[in-house]
């Protein structure tokens, strides 16, 4: 619970949930436009309903995941906590632009969706299984990817923490141990419930990130109903030998999804999406430019959640990317040039790695409002990032199966143990003073490293804070868990204070 | 029946992988080769001039520092190599072949290259790590035989010498068609309807043919199946059921006794140190070099999960069927190593088909590298088989 004689931020949440009892004020200004920018995503929820009302209260009633995205608004809230000034417009912006694309994908979902009613859109639909990225689509402009898993796994752990669990659980009941990859264990149980929606002409699954994605695609596959290819791309993605085979995988794909739509392969409209693929990756490099100082008006949450939104939905397709993201560099050059401490709390940067928990998306804003950590970058921030050579179909494929192989976790955790350890680097870059590990006691891929990161912290003068999560089940380590993992770290090794008291502690299992 | 001559000469070859075969061909100028995946080909590291040696941690106790490296959710059997390693127990080998095909043994692998194991006490020691693919068509054939070429042979090539021609190679595979041929006529015993060889004999049998230089071995092997071939059964069978195993990592043939010691026979071993697959012949095709045959060889025979497409996925379930037809077996059983993600979603989609959809009685069961909890095991797998002798009288499946 929170300290009741403390007064401060977490006195404003009812005990129990995380239900707040009044908006965050922040000054006239900043709440007025906070206000508006959540009158905004009311709009965009109104709007979602309206792309299809039958189809989606039909989704609604069906599917047990589609109620949780009521607490969308709540998620969004939380994201801004303790924000103020560009800080708070980076994230809002970036948080309109998530919004607006995950509602029309959930939409379009809907709206193919056989259960509801077979349709000419739907079989313009590929199913994009896990953490596939959209770009091997990007030469069949007449078909629209169509992501599989994220709906009703990370997002769906983004807005209520309770809902996943569900799924967890039905797997467990078959008898997949509880130590599996809670990511890959909750799609799997999705999936032998029957909750993923009836789309696509076909779909492609994938070897990424992890053995247990690779296993759980085979049970999700038996639960589609359309043919499934495995775009399996090589695990050894440093050898230079290994891209032969890496593009013979991915002509594989498209020789697949030619079969099954009818469509043929244009490398001219490749090339054209690759290019702003592109665009968006050189914007991204840039960007870092502007986080590496103290003058930076994008860090906590948003702007990872962002990297990860545009790497997995749009890779060159959705416009509103960039159009996003030019607003946000105004704002970071703004910022920087005026020389506005953005963050005014901070009192250490940080940069967080490994599996977070994503059932509090929020953890950086905890940490920056209670113990005044910055949280600078996180490790998906590293993921993609691939500049794609468009001079002909090798390179693009090339350059596509890079993008994929260097994709949201399996970056850092396949391909060789130096690649997981690139933190103290990326702290270095970022000017960090602090590394905060995420300890997923499920994925294997880092905890076979455990002792060789505690070996090398004790030679670097970067701080190590490793916080255990369970990913996607808040029933192992609770938030409460998190944060006593970091206070009790903060008290007797950094020697610290907190800044604000009422939040060290509160009592939010039930809320969302 | 009466005890094989070799039995315990074998047995006491599994106490230590630096067992005194190894020893002997080290001491004549043979250099030792380790690894621990079917996907790096026993057959490659068995070309003239070195031996294949597949790692074992027999007689495992602590496991604390493989534990502080690698944490207590990584599967026993890595910590386990790890903490060996870590204490010398590999010492006497000259490279470690490796392949990033499961998530934990790779990291566990790189930990010999991390911290230097082996290399103090053998300088031109080298560690190498391959890619090897998700799929069996031609193209993934192609990039698996590119890979065992840039990384097996010519690494031993460059720093020990050794002859990696095709005439070396079409010696390497006579090599292992001739103890595979021995292996696979011992196996086949285990179909009968009261065989001459027990499922833990075979186990021991099978484990030396892999830890043991293959000429050293050979011989005794021999003697082995014509013993087996005069050796008369006993009256009436011991076992109450006969069982397909299969699943992860196995090496221990306790193990293999702890399940017939409740009354079911091993008929058919396929797990990753197994004899299904690993012993059969490797055929070379019209057209194809040496190389190219031992590559499409293995990557066609392997029965692992992480083959995810669909004809591989239900080919694996099917290859069960099959054994449990071949080898008159009542029921499976589905082992898996406790933390491995490939098999614990092999094991939950196999235990479901082969049940539901096959109809053959199966059990999945968990179990550390050590063993661990053998009385909760043990309890479990009584009552698989007093589940399967109740089938039988009342005569079927229901």
């Amino acid at each position: 619970m929170a300290d009741k004689k403390a007064k401060g931020a977490g006195n404003r949440f009812l005990p129990g949930s995380n239900i707040a009892k009044h908006r965050e004020w922040r000054g006239l200004k900043d709440t007025w436009y906070d206000y508006t920018e959540w009158v905004k995503v009311l709009g965009v929820m109104g709007g979602f309903v309206a792309k299809s009302p039958v189809r989606i209260m039909r989704g609604m009633l069906t599917y047990r995941w589609m109620g949780s995205y009521l607490a969308a608004l709540n998620m969004i809230d939380r994201c801004v906590e303790g924000l103020r000034g560009p800080a708070l417009r980076v994230t809002r912006i970036y948080l309109n632009t998530i919004m607006k694309g995950s509602t029309t994908s959930i939409a379009e979902m809907m709206m193919g969706d056989r259960r509801f009613g077979d349709n000419d859109f739907g079989r313009t639909q590929v199913v994009l299984e896990q953490t596939m990225c959209p770009e091997i689509l990007a030469g069949f402009p007449n078909l629209r990817p169509a992501q599989l898993e994220p709906f009703q796994g990370l997002l769906l752990c983004y807005m209520d923490q309770g809902a996943n669990p569900y799924y967890i659980d039905a797997m467990e009941s078959v008898g997949l141990p509880a130590d599996s990859c809670r990511l890959s264990n909750n799609a799997a149980g999705v999936a032998i419930l029957d909750e993923f929606p009836k789309i696509g002409a076909c779909c492609i699954s994938n070897n990424a990130p992890c053995d247990s994605s690779t296993m759980n695609s085979q049970i999700i596959e038996r639960h589609l109903d359309v043919d499934t290819l495995p775009a399996a791309i090589p695990m050894r993605w440093a050898d230079p030998h290994t891209r032969k085979y890496a593009r013979a995988s991915l002509r594989r794909v498209i020789n697949f999804v030619e079969r099954h739509t009818g469509e043929t392969y244009d490398w001219d409209a490749c090339r054209a999406v690759m290019e702003k693929h592109n665009d968006e990756v050189r914007n991204e490099m840039e960007k870092w430019n502007f986080m590496a100082t103290p003058y930076t008006a994008a860090a906590l949450t948003v702007p990872n959640l962002f990297h990860t939104y545009y790497y997995a939905f749009s890779g060159g397709r959705n416009p509103e990317v960039m159009k996003a993201e030019r607003k946000v560099m105004k704002i970071l050059e703004q910022a920087y040039e005026s020389k506005t401490n953005c963050f005014p709390k901070t009192r250490y940067r940080a940069i967080t790695w490994g599996g977070p928990p994503c059932y509090w998306l929020q953890f950086p804003n905890w940490l920056y409002n209670c113990w005044g950590i910055l949280v600078i970058a996180g490790m998906d921030l590293f993921s993609g990032n691939v500049l794609i050579d468009t001079t002909d179909e090798d390179t693009m494929l090339d350059g596509i199966a890079r993008n994929y192989e260097t994709g949201v976790m399996r970056r850092h955790l396949t391909g060789g143990w130096q690649h997981l350890v690139e933190f103290w680097d990326e702290a270095e870059k970022f000017h960090c003073d602090m590394v905060i590990l995420h300890d997923d006691i499920t994925c294997k891929g880092a905890l076979g490293l455990t002792g060789v990161i505690l070996d090398q912290a004790k030679e670097k003068q970067t701080k190590l804070m490793m916080v255990s999560n369970d990913m996607f089940d808040h029933r192992t380590v609770s938030r409460a868990d998190i944060r006593q993992q970091v206070n009790d770290y903060m008290y007797s090794v950094m020697q610290a204070e907190p800044l604000d008291a009422s939040l060290l502690q509160y009592d939010d299992y039930e809320g969302w | 029946m009466k005890d094989l001559k070799h039995l315990i000469y074998f047995e006491n070859l599994l106490q230590e992988a630096n067992n005194e075969l190894v020893q002997q061909a080290r001491a004549e100028g043979e250099h030792a080769l380790g690894y621990t995946c079917y996907f790096v080909p026993e057959t490659l590291l068995n070309l003239p001039g070195c031996f294949s040696s597949r790692l074992r941690a027999p007689n495992t106790g602590s496991i604390d520092v493989g534990t502080y490296y690698m944490s207590s959710k990584i599967c026993s059997y890595t910590r386990s190599i790890l903490e060996r390693g870590i204490e010398g127990g590999y010492d006497y080998l000259d490279a470690l072949l490796s392949s990033e095909t499961c998530q934990m043994m790779h990291r566990g692998h790189e930990h010999f290259e991390i911290l230097g194991l082996v290399k103090e006490k053998n300088p031109q020691f080298f560690m190498s790590m391959m890619d090897v693919p998700f799929s069996d068509e031609d193209f993934a054939v192609d990039h698996y035989e590119e890979q065992l070429r840039i990384k097996v042979l010519e690494p031993l090539h460059e720093t020990y010498g050794i002859d990696i021609s095709d005439k070396a190679i079409l010696e390497a595979i006579r090599d292992h068609n001739e103890i595979s041929r021995i292996i696979t006529e011992i196996g086949d015993l285990r179909k009968a309807a009261n065989p001459v060889i027990t499922g833990y004999e075979f186990h021991v049998i099978q484990l030396v043919s892999q830890v043991c230089p293959h000429k050293r071995i050979l011989p005794y092997l021999k003697q082995t199946l014509t013993e087996l071939k005069r050796r008369k059964p006993d009256a009436q069978p011991w076992f109450r059921v006969r069982l397909v195993v299969t699943g992860s990592e196995i090496d221990d043939p306790a193990f293999t006794k702890l399940i017939e010691d409740c009354g079911a026979m091993v008929v058919a071993d396929r797990y990753c140190y197994g004899s299904l697959p690993s012993r059969e012949q490797i055929e070379i095709l019209d057209g194809e070099t040496p190389l190219r045959a031992v590559a499409r060889h293995y990557l066609r025979t392997s029965q692992c999960p992480r083959f995810m497409e669909r004809a591989r996925s239900d080919g694996r379930r099917t290859y069960i069927r099959d054994l449990c037809r071949e080898y008159s077996a009542d029921g499976v059983l589905y082992e898996q190593m406790k933390f491995c993600e490939f098999w614990s979603y092999e094991r939950v989609l196999g235990v479901h088909i082969l049940q539901e959809e096959l109809g053959i009685p199966t059990v999945g069961i968990e179990k550390e590298y050590t063993l661990a909890g053998a009385g909760q095991l043990r309890t479990r797998i009584q009552a698989f088989v007093e589940s399967l002798e109740i089938k039988h009288i009342q005569g079927g499946n229901s």
